[in-house]
């Protein structure tokens, strides 16, 4: 315990024994919290992008781009949004894509690896971490939601892709199959059929492409970033709505379930 | 306390009862895992009868081989007619995959086309009251034995799968390797492989970054104390300046790390490209004439029989005389065993259990001479019928049913033709009306 | 370590460890998790060893015998073990309250911790692994009825799971911890109806698959049902607060200090 940590536990006036209470307290929090914030983020991820995280061959310069940060960002703020409110702890970004990250790679194991029989080249997910880690950076550099919608969260959306590339640009390497051209991630995912995933179904850049000099990632990237920043106040918002303590009165009935006390809730009404 | 103690003691004990059963079941499921295999579908037995029979009917299909050493090629070709009578619950095959049912990538894919045309992509362009050849290249992965479909995918209208027959993949999955060289002439040994430990090793990186921000934060006195000094308005000890210098540190690293990280990964890789998603035409085959014309005057389903009748009038359009070699839907063959050109069709590796013992009866199976239109019975009779749960036409909304007829000449040649109508359920023997119904009542198609 | 101060002077040394008057205990949680943990393994394995075995073809009979009995068993068994444990919660109520001391109620509050130490671990399984472990299936082979091999798992094992834990944790605090009592807690109602809604989903999820999605795009609208009633798990932020909010005074009550002066 450093000389800040003590000032803390000064300053809410906690007795050694409370301390060691709510220290006690904290590690129970912090393991409630993991499984928390690993499940909501990745019930939230899995059904409203997780095609394009699955397969390589969904990773694609025009949704993949736009959607993942649009919607990993959502459970990102929600998260910072509640722990930055109630404790002032710029944890809930990185928490949320950490958490998921981890439990993204235990499935690709035990799941399409394991059961299914798929390689893990098909399987290899995108992550939003280093977008997730300059979000929380910004929100203790700016203390300010506001300044971190504007700044982190365009900052999140464009984080994504190079950080991203990094780690799968060799699947985008060309290759000739069949007379034509196709990348090794194309080839990946044909070899190794889905009998359920037509190849149609891939929701991917498919039309017109009219840009300047080629760069279409970076326009993906940069509207990316744009969404990003309404995703983030929206879940911000939900976030703090979310920590409303309120307690709503029950009936007479009900009270006298447990010994007719007519008193009022004891906590949280007046917070 | 004692409350307490009870509490959490019928909380274990209806928890351990869960657990033994599990556990009950996962053991006898690991006994009876010895023992033989059944024959088994894809699902494709639940798909509607108006689909399979209606829709995409495979024929002429087979297969290179019933057994192959992983890392080996096996050949699945036929040919397909997507049906004139298409159903309206389905989607019309405007866009198509051309895939294949097997559990998992226990088979990789290594070529395929749809009228010689590669069909890595996804098809537009076919129409129905056509023919297509199709061939898919397999090749063995994971030992076993494997029941290898061909599948249609029609959007809008689900997976259309074909004939399925046993493919045994011998030898270790470790001899199964799939290398590749790109058009830049870079050589990945196994695709399988291939870029996993680079993401992950990135991945394990970031996550270093995360876990050392997590732990910076929560090695402090966490909940309790931080909402009592929030509440106090004392941000200033919640947030020190030390916190700020290790946010900006960590912001610069986040980006200095992207940065060149991106930087150095273009100059690895400077040729690229997008995934590619365009789809191919496949060309419209030319119109062949029906060799044969087939009016359905009536036909019904014996419940109690299993058996398929129609009263048929049968008019020849060629200039040789015909007979009636084979009835065919949702793959199920029914051959007319008394043609011996039909009995000689049938390919040695074609499914047996698909092929329909009893055979097609034919009431009037003397040749049908050119231009002549005969009134005759076709019979198809096999448990096969239930087996291929084909009945719950019953349940359907669309109680139509189609296939394809064979016909042969007095020189062996093949034509084929389609045949479609309603059919009536017959709950008992009493019911049936085939031969005897008004033509007038019926709702028949004729090509 | 602890700390103490004197006249505004820090004091920042070992101190001796206070009596243990221990609040919180740990061994009915590592069972619960264990067995939590035995029964999805107990499930993978024989999702492994059953699946494409036995799971491909709902109309054959090894389909019945393998899948549709576990089905049978899994719902009654554990809906029926919730419904002991909810009923167990519920007579055993503490039926005056207002007369709980403040030791009694921290403890309890530690206890309700625990309860959603097992709720979200619980939940976790169908939100993660089995969820997308649902894709896998789903992606892979053709679907052919509702009751498949990863749904009998995933959706009728893991979500009455969680639901029985759920509603545990509802119930435990309404009936031991007087704010909850008093009141209906919102942000608790929230985290528990919420995710306990995805049971109800799944029928709008199974008519979506049976009229109209032919095939299997896990981000489909179809699908996002999952994910809004997921989101209601944040409210547990909401509960956290009226734990803390609560707790804090306990804490202050049981182990005043008299000689730290608040800044």
């Amino acid at each position: 315990m450093n000389k800040n940590d003590a000032l803390i536990l000064q300053s809410a006036e906690l007795s050694p024994q409370a301390a060691q209470w709510s220290r006690t307290f904290d590690y129970l929090i912090i393991v409630v919290g993991a499984f928390l914030v690993w499940s909501v983020t990745y019930i939230s991820q899995l059904l409203l992008a997780g095609d394009w995280d699955f397969f390589i061959d969904w990773k694609d310069r025009q949704y993949w781009v736009l959607i993942t940060p649009t919607v990993t960002i959502m459970m990102a703020a929600g998260f910072q949004a509640i722990f930055w409110k109630l404790f002032r702890l710029p944890i809930g970004a990185t928490a949320s894509l950490l958490l998921f990250l981890v439990g993204v790679w235990i499935v690709r194991y035990h799941s399409w690896y394991g059961m299914a029989y798929f390689p893990l080249s098909l399987v290899i997910p995108g992550t939003c971490l280093m977008s997730a880690i300059a979000l929380d950076a910004i929100l203790v550099l700016s203390r300010s939601w506001l300044i971190t919608g504007m700044i982190g969260a365009t900052l999140y959306g464009l984080l994504f892709y190079p950080s991203n590339w990094v780690a799968i640009a060799g699947y985008f390497q060309p290759v000739e199959h069949m007379g034509s051209m196709a990348s090794v991630a194309d080839m990946i995912g044909y070899i190794y059929p889905r009998s359920g995933t037509p190849e149609y179904i891939r929701i991917i850049e498919r039309g017109t492409l009219r840009t300047f000099a080629d760069h279409a990632i970076w326009v993906s990237a940069f509207f990316s970033g744009f969404v990003c920043v309404f995703s983030y106040y929206i879940f911000w918002f939900i976030g703090s709505f979310a920590c409303n303590p309120k307690f709503v009165a029950v009936g007479t009935r009900f009270k006298s379930a447990f010994g007719g006390s007519g008193k009022p809730a004891a906590a949280g009404e007046s917070a | 306390m004692r409350r307490l103690v009870n509490r959490w003691l019928v909380c274990l004990f209806t928890a351990s009862g869960l657990f033994t059963a599990s556990s009950l079941l996962t053991a006898s499921g690991l006994v009876a895992a010895f023992v033989p295999l059944p024959v088994a579908a894809h699902g494709e037995r639940a798909t509607e009868p108006y689909i399979r029979t209606r829709t995409v009917h495979w024929y002429d299909v087979t297969w290179s081989s019933g057994s192959i050493a992983a890392n080996d090629e096996i050949t699945v070709a036929g040919k397909f007619r997507l049906f004139s009578d298409w159903p309206d619950a389905a989607s019309l095959p405007d866009l198509v995959f051309l895939s294949n049912g097997s559990p998992g990538a226990v088979l990789t894919r290594v070529e395929s086309y749809i009228s010689g045309i590669p069909a890595r992509q996804s098809a537009r362009g076919l129409k129905t009251g056509k023919d297509y050849t199709f061939k898919l290249v397999m090749k063995g992965r994971v030992p076993g034995k494997w029941h290898l479909h061909p599948v249609l995918n029609v959007h809008g209208a689900g997976a259309i799968v074909g004939p399925g027959a046993w493919v045994e993949v011998t030898g270790k999955q470790s001899d199964y390797k799939e290398p590749l060289t790109t058009m830049t002439g870079v050589k990945i040994d196994d695709l399988q492989t291939y870029g996993v430990a680079r993401a992950q090793m990135w991945h394990f990186g970031y996550g270093v970054l995360a876990l050392l921000w997590l732990l910076w934060w929560l090695r402090r006195p966490l909940i309790i104390p931080r909402w009592l000094v929030t509440q106090k308005g004392r941000e200033d000890l919640l947030i020190t300046s030390t916190d700020d210098k290790v946010a900006a540190a960590l912001l610069v690293t986040v980006l200095l790390v992207v940065i060149i990280g991106y930087k150095q990964t273009v100059e690895e890789f400077p040729n690229v490209v997008p995934l590619q998603a365009g789809f191919v035409k496949v060309p419209v085959p030319p119109n062949v004439p029906e060799a044969a014309s087939i009016e359905v005057k009536n036909a019904e389903y014996d419940v109690p029989g299993r058996s398929l009748r129609m009263d048929v009038v049968i008019t020849n359009n060629t200039d040789r005389p015909i007979r009636v070699g084979e009835f065919m839907t949702a793959q199920l063959r029914f051959i007319n065993k008394d043609l011996p050109a039909a009995v000689e069709s049938i390919d040695p590796s074609f499914p047996k259990d698909l092929l329909a013992g009893a055979g097609l009866k034919v009431g009037s199976d003397s040749p049908i001479a050119p231009g002549e239109s005969r009134s005759t019975t076709l019979d198809a009779t096999d448990a096969a019928w239930e087996v291929e749960r084909l009945v719950s036409f019953l349940s359907n909304v669309d109680s139509r049913v189609g296939g394809l007829v064979f016909f042969y000449n007095d020189q062996g040649e093949r034509h084929m033709s389609e045949i479609s109508g309603a059919v009536v359920p017959v709950f008992t023997q009493l019911g049936s009306k085939v031969s005897t119904k008004a033509p007038e009542i019926l709702n028949a198609r004729v090509d | 370590m602890s700390v103490t101060t004197t006249a505004g002077k820090l004091d920042v040394r070992p101190a001796a460890r206070p009596k243990a008057n221990k609040m919180f205990n740990f061994g009915p949680v590592a069972i619960g998790w264990g067995v939590l943990l035995a029964i999805y393994v107990g499930l993978r394995l024989y999702q492994q060893a059953f699946a494409f075995e036995y799971g491909l073809d709902s109309t054959t009979p090894e389909f019945e015998t393998y899948w549709v009995t576990l089905f049978n068993i899994e719902i009654p068994l554990i809906f029926g073990t919730g419904f002991v444990i909810w009923t167990y919660l519920w007579m055993t109520r503490d039926r005056n309250l207002a007369a709980i001391k403040p030791e009694v109620e921290l403890k309890r509050y530690f206890n309700l911790v625990a309860w959603f130490m097992l709720y979200t671990f619980s939940f976790l399984w169908i939100a993660s692994f089995f969820g997308e472990g649902d894709a896998t299936w789903h992606q892979t082979v053709i679907r052919d009825t509702a009751l498949t091999p990863s749904h009998i798992v995933v959706f009728y094992a893991c979500v009455p799971m969680y639901i029985v834990f759920g509603v545990g944790s509802l119930l435990y605090a309404t009936t031991r911890i007087p704010a909850f009592a008093n009141g209906y807690s919102v942000p608790l109602l929230m985290a528990v109806v919420g995710p306990a809604l995805i049971l109800p989903n799944l029928g709008y999820n199974e008519w979506g698959h049976a009229f109209w999605m032919t095939e299997e795009i896990f981000s489909h609208p179809l699908h996002w049902g999952f994910s809004f009633l997921g989101w209601t798990g944040l409210a547990l932020g909401g509960v956290l607060l009226q734990v803390v909010i609560r707790m804090s005074q306990l804490l202050k009550q049981l182990s005043p200090v008299e000689s730290v002066r608040a800044k």
